[in-house]
C-alpha cells in the first residue's frame, strides 16, 4: 500500500466519525425546535421489570392497524401516521412501509401482531435518560403513576418532523419530571 | 516467542562454556533478544489497556448525564474524546508508522470512542434506536481504520461486532449472504496479513478469532439448524481442512486454526455418528429425511459447493486420508435423499473412524509427523472409550477397562514417539 493512501483513508474514516453523530444531533435538534408536539399516553408497567439505573424504561400501549395493502412481518420497519385525538393524547393510522402522503407520521418498526389483528408498534422511543442521581426516583414516580389502579397520570410529549421522532419530556401528573424531582428530591 | 526467547538466553552460558557458541555470538544473541520481545508485549498491553480505560472514563463522566448542563455543552464534552482518538491514529501513522503498538491502540481507542460517542448522543436527544443498526454503524466506521493502521486487534473487534449485530437482529431480518458480505469486508486485512506470516501471532489471532465468529454468525442465521446441524458442522469443518491443505504452513496445529477448528468440527460428527440415535433419531442431531434439503439454505449449499471442487483436486493428487475426510458430508448428503439404514450407517462410521485413525498414524510414522500419530492414537482412543460410555458394563469392569485402554494409549504413544524421533 502506498505511503499515503493510509492518511487518505483515516481523513475518509474521520470525516464519517463527525458526520454520522453531527447529522444525527442536527436532526434530531430540528425536530425539537421545529417538529409538531404529540402526546403519548404511557402504558401500565410491569412491577418486575428490572430497574434500569441511569433512565426510566418506558411503555406505550402503541397499537395500530396494517394499512390493506401491506404484508408486514414482525421487525419490519413501517410509516406510522399520528394525530392529536379530542382527549389531546396521540393515535395512530394505518402502518405501511411508504410514508402517507400528507400529514405527519413517525418511522417505527413491527413488535408484534395481536391476536385481535392490530400490530403492536416498536416506538423509536423507550427509555427517558436522567442524571443518574435523579433516575432512581423518576423510575418511582413513573411506576407509581402507571399503576393499574394509579390516580396519577403519566404521559411523554414528543416532536415529530418528517418521519423523525424525539421524546421531549416525560410528565406526571402534568408536571415534567425533571421539575418534579427538583420540587421533591428523592429521600 | 517470550518464552522460546528466555529459554535461550538461560541456555547462553552453558552453550558457551561447552565452546557450542563464541563470546562475541552470544554477546550479539544477548543484545537481540534481550528484553525487547518482553518489554514490546508489555508495552503492547499497557498501551491498549491505558487506552481503553482513560476512553472508558470519560465516557462514564460524560453518561452521567449532567443534567444542569445544556445539550449543546454535552455534546461538545462528548466530542472531545472523539477528536483524542483521531489525533491519536494521525499520530501513529505520521510519528510512529513503525510501531505496531502504537497502531493497534490508537486504532482501538478510535474506534471505542466513536461507538461511545453515538451512544452518547442519542441519549442527549434520548432516542432509543435499534441495537442492529446501531451495531452495523459501529463495525462499518471501523472499517477504514482497519486498513488505515492495519490494526488486527481492531479487525476481531469488528468480527465480534458483526456477530452482535447479527444476533440484536430480528429473525426474519436475518441474511446469511449479508453476513458473508460483513465478513468479506475483513478479508483483505486478513490475507494481508497472513501472506506476509503465515505462522505469525497476528495471523493465528485473526483467524483463531474470525473463523469461529463467520462459523457463528452464519449459524445463527439459519432458521432449520436444528435439522442440519450435523451437514452444517461438517462440510464447514471440511472446507477448513481443505483450505489449510491448500495454504499449507507450520506443522503445529497451534499455529493452524484453520486446521484445529476443522479437525474438532470432522471428529464431533464422526463421532456423533457412531451412535445410531445419530441417524435413527427425528429431528435430532443428523439429518432425518423431514425437511427438504432446500430448507438448509443457500449459504449450506455454498459451503457444500466449495468443498466439492477441493476433494476432487485431493482425489487427484491421490491425498487419499484428506479425501476420505468428505465421507460424514457424503453420508449426511445421502441422509437428507433416503432415510438412512441406522444400524448399517453405525457400523460403518465405527469402522471409517478407526481406519482414519489407523491411517493418520501410519501416515505420522511415514512422514515422522509425531502430530499426526498423536491425532489417529487420540481418535482412536475417543473411539474406544465412547463404545465403553455407551455399554451397559457394571463401573468395575469399566473403570478397569479406562484403566486398560489409557496406558495402552501412553504406552503406543511412547514407543511411536521414539520410533518416530530416531
Amino acid at each position: 500500500m502506498k505511503r499515503g493512501w493510509p492518511m487518505a483513508l483515516l481523513a475518509f474514516a474521520c470525516v464519517l466519525q463527525w458526520a454520522l453523530p453531527a447529522s444525527l444531533a442536527l436532526r434530531s435538534e430540528r425536530t425539537l425546535r421545529d417538529g409538531a408536539r404529540y402526546y403519548l399516553r404511557t402504558a401500565p408497567v410491569d412491577p418486575l421489570d428490572p430497574f434500569r439505573g441511569r433512565y426510566v424504561t418506558l411503555r406505550f400501549d402503541a397499537r395500530t392497524t396494517a394499512a390493506a395493502s401491506e404484508r408486514l412481518q414482525d421487525g419490519d420497519a413501517v410509516c406510522v401516521p399520528i394525530r392529536a385525538a379530542d382527549d389531546r393524547y396521540a393515535v395512530f393510522g394505518p402502518a405501511s412501509r411508504t410514508p402517507p402522503a400528507s400529514g405527519d407520521y413517525l418511522r417505527a418498526r413491527v413488535a408484534r401482531f395481536a391476536g385481535d389483528g392490530t400490530i403492536e408498534l416498536r416506538l423509536p422511543f423507550d427509555r427517558y435518560y436522567l442524571d443518574e442521581r435523579a433516575a432512581p426516583a423518576a423510575e418511582r414516580a413513573y411506576r407509581d403513576a402507571n399503576r393499574r389502579d394509579a390516580a396519577h397520570e403519566a404521559y411523554v410529549t414528543v416532536r415529530v418532523r418528517d418521519g423523525d421522532a424525539v421524546l421531549e419530556e416525560l410528565f406526571i401528573d402534568n408536571v415534567p419530571v425533571r421539575r418534579m424531582l427538583r420540587a421533591a428530591p428523592a429521600s | 516467542m517470550a518464552k522460546n526467547a528466555a529459554w535461550l538466553l538461560a541456555e547462553l552460558p552453558e552453550l558457551e562454556r561447552a565452546g557450542v557458541l563464541d563470546a562475541a555470538t552470544v554477546a550479539r544473541l544477548r543484545a537481540h533478544y534481550a528484553d525487547a520481545p518482553e518489554r514490546g508485549t508489555a508495552l503492547g498491553v499497557s498501551a491498549i489497556l491505558g487506552a481503553l480505560l482513560v476512553g472508558l472514563g470519560v465516557i462514564l463522566l460524560v453518561a452521567h448525564d449532567w443534567d444542569e448542563w445544556s445539550r449543546g455543552l454535552r455534546l461538545a464534552v462528548t466530542a472531545l474524546p472523539l477528536a483524542a482518538g483521531q489525533a491519536a491514529c494521525w499520530f501513529a501513522l505520521r510519528r510512529r508508522p513503525a510501531s505496531r503498538v502504537w497502531r493497534e491502540s490508537a486504532a482501538l481507542f478510535a474506534a471505542l470512542v466513536f461507538a461511545a460517542v453515538l451512544a452518547l448522543v442519542t441519549q442527549i436527544f434520548q432516542l432509543g434506536g435499534d441495537l442492529d443498526r446501531y451495531l452495523l454503524a459501529c463495525a462499518l466506521l471501523a472499517l477504514p481504520l482497519v486498513y488505515a493502521l492495519e490494526a488486527s486487534a481492531l479487525a476481531v473487534l469488528v468480527g465480534v461486532t458483526w456477530l452482535g449485530w447479527v444476533v440484536a437482529q430480528s429473525e426474519y431480518a436475518r441474511e446469511p449472504l449479508l453476513v458473508l458480505l460483513a465478513y468479506a469486508t475483513l478479508l483483505p486485512h486478513v490475507w494481508q496479513v497472513c501472506r506476509r506470516a503465515p505462522s505469525g501471532a497476528r495471523s493465528i489471532m485473526l483467524l483463531g478469532w474470525l473463523v469461529p465468529l463467520l462459523f457463528a454468525s452464519l449459524t445463527v442465521t439459519m432458521p432449520w439448524l436444528r435439522q442440519f446441524a450435523a451437514l452444517w458442522v461438517a462440510s464447514c469443518a471440511l472446507l477448513l481442512i481443505l483450505l489449510d491443505d491448500v495454504i499449507g504452513g507450520d506443522t503445529s496445529l497451534v499455529r493452524r486454526p484453520l486446521r484445529a477448528y476443522g479437525e474438532l468440527g470432522w471428529a464431533l460428527v464422526a463421532l456423533g455418528a457412531t451412535f445410531p440415535e445419530f441417524w435413527a433419531s427425528s429431528g435430532g442431531f443428523g439429518g432425518n429425511g423431514t425437511m427438504p434439503p432446500a430448507g438448509a439454505g443457500l449459504v449450506q449449499w455454498l459451503v457444500i459447493a466449495c468443498d466439492a471442487p477441493l476433494v476432487l483436486c485431493a482425489l487427484r493428487r491421490r491425498r487419499w486420508l484428506l479425501a476420505a475426510l468428505a465421507v460424514p458430508v457424503a453420508a449426511l448428503l445421502a441422509g437428507l435423499l433416503v432415510p438412512p439404514p441406522a444400524l448399517g450407517f453405525t457400523v460403518f462410521f465405527n469402522f471409517y473412524v478407526l481406519a482414519i485413525g489407523v491411517a493418520l498414524i501410519a501416515s505420522g510414522l511415514r512422514e515422522r509427523a509425531l502430530r499426526a500419530v498423536s491425532s489417529g492414537l487420540t481418535l482412536i482412543a475417543v473411539l474406544v472409550l465412547l463404545r465403553f460410555f455407551g455399554s451397559e458394563w457394571p463401573f468395575v469392569i469399566r473403570g478397569l477397562a479406562f484403566v486398560g485402554v489409557g496406558l495402552a494409549f501412553l504406552g503406543a504413544h511412547g514407543w511411536l514417539r521414539r520410533r518416530v524421533r530416531t
